[in-house]
């Protein structure tokens, strides 16, 4: 039964996963009834290996390794692969594993289901031990057996076979693809890191779908990374103590619009992260095209041509089927646009069609009935319809909701019966729209939307053709601009399926107060003070309860100066509700991170909104280059506001706002380009806009009665001149440049943060500045779950930084998120030392007791130890070893010590005086120590201990308490003082060290992290000017890729020796390397097969189209560069700088 | 990046006006009167309910004093805690900056005092500071032999915040921008502090090179005792 007991390798079994049999890249190994151990096809063509091994990695994640396990199931003939590793022993291991704990059971089993079930189990359960608290991203489980892939491939083997460059996702700035002039390497991705460090990773096979898919994780990861440099609590949450009995009962939940949890896994399978990422991308475009919620999934999609029996035209496209709704668009996106929420529904019927598969007739609540004839296969089309036909059913109950609800909709009472009195309209519709009626025609205007609304639908049911868009380019009627608002930006469907939950809110708030509710306090009387209704506290009230709602429904953005403007000017056209909506459509989707604490939003925004006047306007450009005047300075006060005045265009005003923006720059041009200084170019703007019209806020809202106006004519411009401004390369922009944000919100943070620490204790600025990110760093590991309050640093998250700052503290295995903390133990009840000395330290540095460490504390605490000199070092250990604080140490307390000592060393190589000097300290120490019983066992004692300590070297980890307690429990009452624990040092020269110097320097503080103030993407391009320009001549003989700007050490790992690789230099080699993106953070570049690689040093010629150009930081150290690359090394490192700053030049430039 | 302001290239183009641009910046926790503050030093009006800033907004104003004229660029910036990571882009190369505070709300004192730190530490080296408590006119006069603390709404006393400024080598006023109080003060004081910006910029206008250096020796020797991080100016 020995065979029993054989520990599962580490590391090497996986969360089963489907797998392709049928790849003829493995070979057999072993085979059993219904295993298989196979081993990838090894090809003598290093060139070839490298290709066959990017093809795997590309088309399938998970085989990456050279080595398998697949369970062949009998369910339906696939295979699901459950271990793979880079060994052979790692599989062996894993082999024999399965050979006693799995082969008869399965064997046993008759059910061909219930054995996968089986297995699936088995492994899972077995992963899933392995693997707890590995990856901290999240609890989804393909996610989690991507990031062990990921783990297996880069940590847990750093042998000499693997080179790799990581690059923290989260350093990440920017990315770009690239398109390279020079023809060699085809298209490939830079990566620039906020060090200001560049990668470039070429010739990968789907470079558009790596791109995407670094583009979303960064995505992903920016949100976590903005919510780590919060450093105050959410304003919007309440202040608990104004109402304690309440908070006891009623927590009020994170308010959940979406209705549905979005993160359940859609199918009981694992499905790669790759896939994963790829649904939810279309999930939220399908979402963003037609407004809908985010609760909204794309089930079913299909080509589809749409007819109206009333009308001639029929529209081929594209008809997508989630939860709630059915949706229409045509092929250009543009000439027709419909959403039918299911619970509009009438009656569906099946039609015969001759020329279409499948024909649907749709009779929804307006009696309008719309035809969609469907392509593609019959069971598609009949899956699609079975879908609709279940969906249609769930969304019963929401149909008792539409008729009150349609009563809310002007429209109803401008088709049904224009004279009813209409009850739910804003504030306009009892103090007065701004303007002149008459002035602005809104009764022919009226009168048009009238016939549009018959013909094409109304409110939740409209039908949207260009018609449409015209209408609103014209100006909407007064009464209808709220609907026509709400309808166009999505929040008509939120508000339906969360009806009431605006009311909930102000029932369950009412009364409570927060940061946010202060602020909307200060704030009421000055929005719109202009308009009649804010100045009495009717409209003062209604302006209060919707932002106040707003602050409880997302506590994390709380209230936002200029919201009070957005939602005051809502509020004239629309209800309380209505604007509520809108508001968090605004704010959740329109203009993400506007208004959010660090306002990340707006600020990304403004460099997008700059590229595009660069792009457009470059004599401007220059010009506002030249005087150094910041647009941004003049541009971001009109962002936040929506600069009101472009609201009659709501439908689209994120393209509006860049449109209208640029265009006023545009036709100020001339007069802008005499302006010398941010002053004189914002008054000159300043007074454009009041000649748009008057200025005040509720005349401009509608300025378009007046013929030909200004206004018109900057529209006119902005249509016509910016039309390739589309909202698709404003959201690619804001994708690719927000990181870059995000960090100089970092950096500043930052500084504010270590600008208003109390006492720096010494450290110099750069040191706590380390500090600064080492802690930040940690944190960002730790975990962190949804709205962060507590911004200090628990225990586990103190592991980690202490960890990344000494040597000593790093842990071995990465079991780091051990549940109990206060007696840490793992299976084996091993390596409870280290983390008792670390919690001791924990404890020392939380010194007010909080149970949380603060920047502060850290700093104050790591002061005290680096600027303390050798007797406080030393009577810091003694204290964190003296447990019950009566100031000696007890026989216990010595050995803990020792251990502690044992533990801090365990990283020396050097000699083994260390252990000497351990156990010198125990024997002095129990000599010098006041005895209170007899002196009897020492002699014992310290020998003992020299047994343990050679032990302790050959098996590391096993400090053998159990035989020390043995041996010491005769004597339990010595003590130790400190003075004589002083003298017990100091007598050993190696001690005595160590507490003078040694301990010190063991914090490494001065790591490279050389932070650079980035000025908002403006810089980069300044240098790319004044370096580009003059180097563009000398260069273009060869092709040579330079990877650094910035030459730093390589924190990873490898060699710096060089930090570029030339391409067609005379050296040639070529290694094969795979971009590999992981979710805990790190985006890796493996370079494997590098012992072949050198074998083939200048051999083949690099034009080859498969040969794998990567670029790394570290030059693998075996690696030999080629002579005559050496001879010119300086030479090179020159070009490769040139070229590389003349490559972002001209792609800076050739932009399409 | 650059230090010299902006006023500079405005003088080297026309060498011979008098006129020297300052550019000023206003600091201040939200609603504590900052755009008030300017209006009535612009405008000479007050607006009950002003709308708060986004932002920041910007106007000008010249002041004449008895050899020359002051033409004041004023930044007036939003006050809210969430729009400070832009503060930065405002008072980069600023020459003046007017700190506000409302004298009958304590918490607001504590927000100028970490502008004043922030400044100090981040702004101009040479950056003349004025700290301003405004809203005087809400706070009733003590009665007759009563303590100047027992004013009726004041929740800072002015004591306390004018010892705050010699300490840390402000300009200090207690304004009204409702009547109008103590408002021009202010922008006279700053004037008048601001001496030797006139002087350099013409007589260096024609060679850019050397200039921003010795306008750095000779504003240095001028001394401002609070200039800890010398040059570092880091926007």
């Amino acid at each position: 039964m020995s065979q029993t007991l054989i520990d599962p390798p580490r590391g090497v079994f996986m969360l089963p996963v489907p797998s392709e049999m049928a790849l003829p890249s493995w070979d057999f190994v072993k085979t059993s009834d219904y295993f298989i151990l196979q081993r990838a096809k090894v090809s003598n063509n290093v060139l070839f290996r490298g290709v066959i091994g990017t093809i795997q990695n590309v088309f399938d994640n998970n085989k990456q390794f050279p080595f398998r396990i697949v369970f062949r199931s009998e369910v339906n003939g696939t295979v699901l692969q459950v271990a793979a590793s880079q060994t052979q022993k790692g599989i062996e291991d894993a082999w024999k594993w399965l050979e006693v704990n799995a082969f008869d059971v399965v064997k046993s089993l008759d059910d061909p289901i219930e054995k996968e079930d089986y297995v699936k189990t088995k492994i899972g359960s077995l992963v899933a031990r392995q693997n707890r608290g590995t990856d901290e991203v999240s609890s989804d489980e393909s996610v989690r057996s991507a990031s062990r892939t990921f783990r297996q491939l880069f940590d847990v083997q750093p042998t000499e076979r693997l080179t790799k460059v990581f690059i923290e996702l989260k350093d990440i700035q920017e990315i770009k693809r690239e398109k390279s002039k020079r023809g060699m390497i085809s298209d490939s991705i830079r990566v620039v890191t906020k060090d200001g460090q560049e990668h470039f990773f070429s010739n990968l096979f789907h470079r558009d779908e790596t791109y995407d898919l670094l583009v979303q994780l960064t995505s992903l990861l920016m949100q976590r990374l903005l919510k780590n440099t919060v450093t105050e609590p959410a304003p919007g949450t309440f202040y608990e103590n104004n109402f304690d009995q309440l908070v006891e009962k009623e927590k009020p939940e994170p308010i959940n619009t979406n209705g549905k949890e979005d993160t359940a896994p859609r199918s009981p399978l694992i499905i790669p992260l790759k896939q994963n990422l790829e649904l939810q991308k279309r999930d939220t475009e399908f979402q963003y095209l037609f407004g809908l919620p985010s609760s909204e999934h794309l089930l079913e999609e299909s080509n589809a041509v749409f007819s109206m029996p009333d009308t001639e035209e029929t529209q081929s496209g594209k008809l997508g089927l989630s939860e709630s709704y059915l949706a229409f668009v045509s092929d250009d996106s543009h000439t027709c646009r419909l959403v039918i929420p299911l619970y509009t529904v009438r009656r569906v019927e099946r039609l015969n069609s001759r020329t279409h598969t499948f024909a649907l007739s749709i009779l929804n609540w307006h009696q309008m009935k719309l035809i969609f004839l469907m392509d593609g296969i019959k069971s598609h089309c009949e899956q699609f319809c079975n879908v609709l036909k279940d969906n249609l059913k769930n969304q019963l109950h929401y149909l008792k909701t539409l008729k009150p609800f349609l009563a809310t909709c002007y429209s109803e009472v401008l088709l049904n019966d224009s004279k009813k009195e209409f009850a739910y309209g804003g504030l306009g519709m009892k103090f007065k729209f701004p303007g002149d009626p008459k002035k602005l025609r809104d009764r022919s205007k009226t009168k048009l939307w009238a016939d549009y609304l018959k013909k094409r639908g109304r409110n939740i049911t409209i039908i949207r053709v260009p018609q449409f868009n015209k209408l609103v380019r014209v100006g909407l009627p007064n009464k209808l601009r709220g609907e026509i608002w709400e309808l166009c930006s999505g929040a008509m469907y939120m508000r339906y399926a969360n009806n009431g939950l605006y009311q909930k809110i102000q029932r369950d708030y009412a009364g409570k107060t927060s940061l946010s509710t202060e602020e909307i306090e200060k704030d009421l009387n000055r929005s719109l003070p202009e308009y009649p209704a804010y100045q009495n506290p009717e409209g003062i009230d209604t302006l209060r309860r919707v932002l106040t709602a707003y602050s409880w429904k997302d506590p994390e953005l709380g209230y936002c100066q200029a919201m009070n403007i957005v939602a005051s000017a809502l509020l004239i056209y629309m209800s309380e509700e209505q604007t509520f909506w809108t508001l968090s459509i605004l704010c959740d989707r329109m203009l993400p991170g506007y208004y959010s604490t660090s306002m990340y939003g707006a600020i990304l925004d403004q460099i997008i909104f700059e590229h595009y006047v660069q792009k457009t306007m470059p004599i401007l450009h220059e010009h506002l280059k030249k005087y150094d005047i910041q647009l941004s300075v003049a541009c971001l006060p009109w962002f936040l506001s929506l600069y009101i005045n472009s609201m009659p265009l709501l439908f689209a005003y994120r393209v509006l706002d860049l449109f209208f923006m640029e265009a006023v720059l545009r036709v100020n041009g001339d007069e802008l380009l005499e302006t010398t200084d941010d002053g004189a170019f914002i008054n000159l703007l300043k007074k454009y806009f009041a000649a748009l019209d008057e200025p005040a806020y509720p005349q401009t809202k509608n300025p378009k009665h007046l013929e030909m106006t200004n206004f018109d004519k900057v529209l006119i411009v902005a249509f016509k001149d910016f039309f390739n401004v589309t909202d698709e390369s404003v959201n690619e922009l804001r994708k690719t440049q927000q990181l870059k944000v995000v960090h100089n919100i970092e950096s500043f943070t930052k500084r504010s943060q270590i600008r208003n620490l109390k006492d720096t204790s010494k450290f110099t600025k750069e040191e706590v500045s380390v500090l600064y990110d080492k802690y930040y760093n940690a944190q960002f590991y730790g975990q962190q779950q949804s709205v962060r309050n507590d911004t200090r640093m628990d225990l586990n998250t103190f592991y980690r930084f202490l960890g990344s700052i000494a040597d000593w503290a790093k842990s071995e295995d990465d079991d780091l998120n051990n549940k109990d903390v206060t007696s840490p133990r793992d299976r084996q009840g091993r390596r409870l030392v280290g983390r008792e000395f670390i919690n001791k330290l924990f404890t020392y540095f939380d010194h007010n007791s909080s149970g949380g460490i603060t920047l502060q504390d850290v700093i104050g605490g790591l002061g005290n130890i680096v600027f303390g000199d050798l007797m406080s070092r030393m009577e810091l250990f003694f204290q964190l070893h003296d447990y019950n604080k009566d100031g000696f140490l007890t026989k216990d307390e010595i050995l803990q010590m020792s251990e502690s000592f044992l533990y801090i060393f365990r990283t020396r190589k050097e000699d083994d005086s260390h252990l000497n000097a351990v156990s010198n300290f125990i024997k002095n120490a129990f000599q010098y120590a006041d005895k209170i019983d007899e002196p009897s066992e020492e002699k014992t004692q310290s020998n003992n201990e020299k047994d343990n300590d050679s032990e302790e070297t050959s098996i590391k980890n096993v400090p053998n308490i159990d035989k020390i307690n043995k041996v010491s429990n005769s004597d339990e009452h010595i003590r130790l003082s400190l003075p004589s624990f002083r003298m017990v040092v100091l007598a050993d020269e190696f001690l005595e060290n160590f507490f003078d110097r040694g301990f010190v320097s063991t914090f490494k503080l001065s790591e490279p992290p050389e932070e650079r103030q980035k000025g908002l993407g403006r810089e980069i391009f300044d240098s790319l000017m004044n370096n580009g320009m003059g180097l563009a001549g000398k260069v273009g003989k060869r092709l040579i890729r330079g990877s650094t700007i910035n030459p730093l050490s390589p924190t990873s790992l490898g060699s710096s020796s060089s930090q570029r690789r030339a391409l067609s230099s005379s050296s040639s080699s070529s290694t094969s390397g795979t971009l590999s993106t992981s979710p805990s953070g790190k985006l890796g570049d493996a370079n494997k097969n590098i012992k072949d690689t050198n074998s083939l040093t200048a051999t083949e010629p690099v034009s080859s189209p498969a040969s794998e150009i990567s670029e790394e930081k570290g030059w693998f150290d075996g690696l030999q560069p080629n002579e005559g690359d050496d001879d010119d090394e300086d030479l090179d490192e020159e070009h490769s700088l040139l070229l590389q700053e003349v490559d972002k030049f001209l792609d800076e430039f050739s932009e399409p | 990046m650059s230090n010299s302001p902006s006023s500079d290239s405005i003088s080297a183009l026309n060498p011979n006006a008098k006129t020297t641009q300052v550019k000023l910046v206003l600091l201040g926790e939200a609603a504590v009167g900052k755009s008030s503050l300017v209006m009535r030093f612009v405008n000479d009006d007050f607006q009950e309910n002003k709308e708060p800033t986004i932002g920041a907004a910007f106007l000008t104003q010249k002041i004449a004093l008895e050899d020359k004229t002051i033409k004041f660029e004023i930044w007036d910036t939003a006050g809210q805690e969430r729009f400070h990571s832009l503060a930065p882009m405002y008072y980069r190369n600023a020459q003046a900056a007017v700190v506000v505070y409302d004298v009958t709300k304590a918490a607001s004192l504590d927000k100028a005092k970490s502008w004043v730190k922030e400044l100090q530490r981040q702004a101009n080296p040479n950056i003349v500071i004025a700290l301003a408590g405004n809203k005087v006119d809400l706070v009733q006069p003590a009665g007759e032999g009563e303590d100047e603390s027992m004013e009726n709404g004041r929740q800072v006393p002015t004591e306390e915040a004018k010892a705050y400024s010699n300490e840390t080598g402000l300009l200090f006023f207690e304004t009204s921008a409702k009547k109008g109080d103590g408002v021009r003060d202010i922008f006279k004081e700053i004037a008048k502090k601001i001496p030797l910006e006139h002087h350099i910029s013409n007589r260096s206008s024609t060679r850019p090179g050397p200039h921003s250096q010795a306008r750095e020796i000779n504003l240095m020797q001028q001394g401002s005792p609070t200039n800890r991080d010398g040059g570092s100016c880091n926007c």
